[in-house]
């Protein structure tokens, strides 16, 4: 199965959806040690529910915003469902892992299996893809070497292992020192141009865990661009499977 | 004063309860909808506006007063661009001018985790969608089909039902659903010649038909009479798979018996038309999936239709006390399938395709008389996908032996614009075409160009 684009975004979307990690590890000496610190970190709460405000942004500066709330447990399992606009209100999203992924479309009462070549499309028309918002583990398709360190930050070069699929030729990323959270990732594609760029910002401990409260991911080429605002969130209160399920995908709220 | 069936009183009452009772509301009443604006220009010959499409508006209603409790009731308000007045005196009626319909659409409680945690009940009038295909559902036979716009295949008409799931695991689960009464489909107004060419029979020679009628049987309302189904589902080595049953009656009449009656002595006669709805069993199979990140998915459905017979009775001019009575086959016991096969893809640069093979059109029904049809869809969506363009394409074969006689095709491009979130508009033609016999052929007359307006809210 394809693995393609936002692969790499993911490395940082489960900061957000998961939490960030407590501020007390030590420092890496290798790439892919960092990370995995990286991905250890991404993936510490054990569950996540949280709203979210999504504001997708063009080249002119017209804006549209999105509202989801979001149940996360463990590394794969997801639910979100859209609350706002009205045309996109009550669609369900369920991941249940890599491959297995259903929408909910209120409007025809009906789930639909997600095939993996929609994986790589815009969801919901943000700038993030299905796989984005699915996936959250990545130290198996990618190996990383430190390229530079500053005084805050290690830039590890991320090159997919051979048997990945991914599209990418690389990702560069920004790892803080202090709490393992990436500020910032780079993608290219196959002729080595930059196609996309995300950035974590106003990263705070939440419930001990750094958490970015804004993600921001731009499409070069469109100059588009989705901005990611979490409202609320709370860690660990004991979500359980039953609630990644078909059944609560058409009736979650 | 018509009589309320408690599949519709329960919901009513239990939402005024809940609504005058503010310690049971904890949720607030979620209100939503949509107004769809529908105009179509026969393109045929000379341009004129088409009869059957209407307007549309939705209200939407939802309130969840607990965890365990969900009530959902949603109206829809039709307005068609009809003139129904033929006199003078129609003109008082804002009907006649603007014919209307209102209905509540769909309104019913569900109860989760009913007397068992993994059991979830849903009463009342609703829409039930079976099937993994895309629109073209052959295992979606437990609401009747919605025909008001012939040219949106595969909409349905909400029934009354109680509809009870068991979740066995969290993979695995059991529906069973009572249908308490029977349903028929919803037809076209104007004209619309949706069944294609309709059986003829010859009328006695010298008689001319000059008055027809026709009258509707249905199955009695008794408990005996309600429908039944039941669906097995679950996923199996990344394969969604369900196995369903159905217990009822098509939705389609057919005549089971015609009266031909003299008027006068010069040889004009009149035509009584008998339909009655036919039981029906129904055995389905569906599936979805992917290969190599291709979509793909399957419906199979063999019906076991009621033997119909159709009863023609004639006057005898030989002996006219003594009419001459015949009986014919017009529906066969013998079982027919009808499948759905697609498959759909997205390639790197964000083109979609979408494709299906359907074999047994909504409307066709019987051994012997099932059509195929090849679909074929690309779409692409342009400007942060504000501007989606889509190009569909039919063919209908209706004997796979002599294709080169026996096609018809439709052609549909479309152009959708979003201009901003909650609004759509789209422009697009139909283009039908077909040898005659088939459906497509029938329909030649029925090129058209639409627009449509969506605005959700």
């Amino acid at each position: 199965m394809k693995k393609i684009l936002g692969i790499g975004i993911v490395l940082f979307l489960p900061i957000i959806l998961l939490g960030g990690t407590p501020a007390h590890q030590g420092l890496a000496s290798g790439g892919d040690e960092i990370l995995k610190k990286a991905e250890n970190a991404i993936n510490a709460p054990k569950d996540r529910t949280a709203t979210m405000k999504l504001t997708l942004i063009d080249k002119d500066g017209d804006s549209k915003v999105r509202d989801i709330k979001i149940w996360q447990l463990g590394k794969e399992k997801r639910l979100i469902k859209f609350l706002s606009p009205a045309d996109v209100k009550g669609v369900g999203f369920l991941v249940l892992s890599d491959n297995e992924m259903y929408l909910y479309m209120p409007a025809f009462k009906k789930i639909r299996r997600i095939a993996s070549h929609v994986k790589n499309e815009s969801f919901m028309g943000t700038d993030f893809s299905y796989n984005d918002i699915g996936k959250c583990q990545y130290t198996k398709d990618f190996t990383a070497e430190i390229k530079e360190e500053t005084e805050k930050e290690y830039v590890l070069e991320l090159i997919p292992l051979p048997k990945s699929d991914v599209d990418y030729t690389k990702l560069i990323m920004w790892v803080s020192k202090s709490n393992h959270i990436p500020s910032k990732v780079e993608y290219y594609n196959k002729k080595g141009t930059l196609l996309k760029v995300m950035k974590n910002e106003n990263i705070e401990k939440v419930d001990g865990y750094w958490t970015p409260k804004k993600i921001i991911m731009e499409i070069i080429k469109t100059r588009h661009k989705t901005v990611m605002e979490l409202i609320m969130v709370v860690h660990d209160t004991g979500l359980e499977d039953d609630i990644f399920t078909k059944r609560m995908l058409k009736r979650a709220e | 004063m018509r009589r309320i069936s408690i599949f519709l009183y329960l919901p009513m009452l239990l939402g005024v309860s809940i609504l005058s009772s503010p310690r049971l509301c904890r949720g607030e009443v979620d209100i939503s909808g949509n107004l769809k604006l529908d105009k179509r220009f026969l393109i045929t010959d000379s341009v004129r506006i088409a009869d059957y499409p209407y307007h549309e508006l939705n209200l939407k209603l939802k309130l969840n007063p607990s965890q365990n409790l969900s009530l959902y009731s949603s109206l829809k308000l039709r307005l068609w661009d009809q003139n129904l007045a033929s006199s003078s005196a129609d003109l008082i009626a804002l009907s006649s001018n603007y014919p209307y319909e209102l209905s509540l659409w769909e309104a019913y409680v569900d109860l989760y985790s009913f007397i068992f945690n993994e059991l979830d009940l849903r009463i009342g009038k609703q829409r039930i969608a079976w099937g993994t295909a895309d629109k073209l559902n052959p295992t979606d036979n437990l609401n009747p089909d919605d025909f008001s716009d012939p040219l949106n295949f595969g909409e349905k008409v909400p029934t009354e039902a109680v509809y009870a799931t068991y979740y066995i695991t969290d993979e695995y689960n059991l529906d069973v659903i009572w249908l308490p009464l029977f349903k028929p489909v919803l037809l076209p107004r104007g004209e619309f010649p949706l069944f294609g060419d309709e059986p003829t029979f010859p009328l006695p020679q010298g008689t001319n038909l000059t008055e027809s009628a026709d009258h509707l049987t249905f199955p009695d309302r008794k408990p005996e009479n309600s429908m039944y189904a039941a669906k097995f589902s679950g996923t199996i080595m990344n394969l969604d798979f369900s196995l369903s049953y159905f217990r009822g009656y098509d939705d389609m009449p057919i005549t089971n018996r015609l009266v031909v009656t003299p008027v006068d002595t010069v040889g004009n006669v009149k035509l009584d038309s008998y339909l009655g709805f036919p039981k029906l069993q129904a055995v389905g199979f569906d599936w979805a999936g992917e290969l190599y990140s291709i979509g793909l998915w399957g419906e199979v459905t063999v019906f076991l239709p009621e033997e119909v017979k159709m009863e023609i009775e004639m006057p005898n001019p030989a002996d006219p006390l003594n009419p001459i009575i015949q009986d014919t086959t017009i529906l066969s016991d013998d079982p027919y399938v009808k499948f759905t096969l697609g498959g759909d893809y997205t390639f790197k640069n964000g083109i979609y395709i979408n494709t299906q093979w359907m074999h047994g059109f909504f409307t066709e029904r019987g051994k012997d008389k099932l059509e195929d049809y090849c679909l074929a869809g690309i779409e692409k969506k342009f400007m942060n996908d504000e501007i989606k363009l889509v190009l569909t394409g039919v063919l209908e074969i209706k004997d796979l032996e002599d294709i080169k006689e026996n096609y018809g095709t439709a052609i549909i491009p479309e152009v959708s614009y979003a201009p901003t979130d909650n609004v759509n508009l789209s422009l697009g033609v139909f283009f039908l075409n077909g040898r005659l016999g088939t459906l497509f052929g029938t329909w030649k007359d029925q090129d058209q160009i639409y627009l449509k307006t969506a605005v959700n809210f």
